[in-house]
């Protein structure tokens, strides 16, 4: 009976590289990216590890939800969420049997999850998209955060 | 009138509607509170989640859930793997020796 763990998470290496001795990554600190859990610090060969142990067969992974930045500016947010993208959509390809993955859009509140965020994840091999449950404070049954006509307001990621 | 009550009623989702357009993992804590998901939405709305790396207070979600003696042997399989079969081609891992995992 193989095992898909359908919940799991990654800090990027890209954003523990950027805030190493005091650094920061697009604006992020290590204050963020949960790095007191040293779980969030393994590379790849380590979770493996940590999945045998456990029984895993194959993760499907996504970022952890600090990186999901609705708030910041929508620059920063694309340039977070490509980052976080191509990690993602890297370690499914250099371990495609152990390793499925979600994308997460810049800015769900923008975005919302439409066609164009459905190519990119395509194009870049994850699985899924991921949002978080709120977008800056607001849940998704606020009317102003999805009004009509916005919803097409759509960027590439 | 009637027949407007009767299409903006129709445009409405029950709770239960709306509960089945959600999926649901197994992060429960509790063998009770798995059973009453399974219950409520069926088995095929149901899948096997760690959460992993955060630590959910569970060392081993898999043994943990292989033990529930209230979970059929088909519900747990459908649970760890039916909805992801089709993904891709995959390695066999070992299983962990239930109880025994060094992860914690």
């Amino acid at each position: 009976m193989p095992i898909f763990d359908m919940h799991a998470h990654l800090t990027p290496e890209c954003f523990r590289r950027g805030v190493q001795s005091g650094g920061l990554w697009n604006g992020m600190t290590s204050s963020v990216g949960e790095l007191g859990n040293p779980r969030n610090s393994w590379i790849v060969v380590q979770r493996m590890q940590g999945m045998d142990s456990l029984g895993i067969d194959v993760q499907v992974v996504s970022t952890v939800y600090a990186f999901y930045r609705y708030e910041d500016d929508l620059s920063t947010a694309i340039a977070i969420a490509q980052d976080c993208n191509n990690e993602v959509a890297q370690m499914t390809r250099d371990h495609s049997t152990s390793v499925h993955g979600s994308m997460q859009p810049a800015d769900a509140g923008r975005l919302g999850v439409d066609r164009r965020v459905g190519a990119r994840m395509t194009e870049l091999g994850l699985k899924g998209a991921m949002i978080n449950d709120h977008v800056n404070g607001k849940t998704y049954d606020e009317p102003d955060l999805f009004p009509p006509g916005r919803r097409q307001s759509v960027l590439a990621l | 009138m009637a027949s407007a009550l009767r299409g903006a009623r129709a445009s409405f989702s029950t709770p239960q509607q709306i509960l089945d357009k959600f999926w649901y993992d197994t992060i429960t804590h509790n063998e009770e509170a798995l059973r009453y998901i399974i219950d409520s939405v069926g088995i095929d709305k149901v899948v096997f989640g760690t959460d992993w790396p955060h630590d959910m207070c569970t060392d081993c979600a898999v043994s943990w859930i292989l033990g529930f003696d209230s979970l059929t042997l088909n519900e747990k399989d459908k649970s760890f793997g039916r909805i992801l079969r089709s993904f891709s081609q995959f390695n066999r891992r070992p299983l962990c020796p239930y109880s025994t995992c060094t992860l914690t």
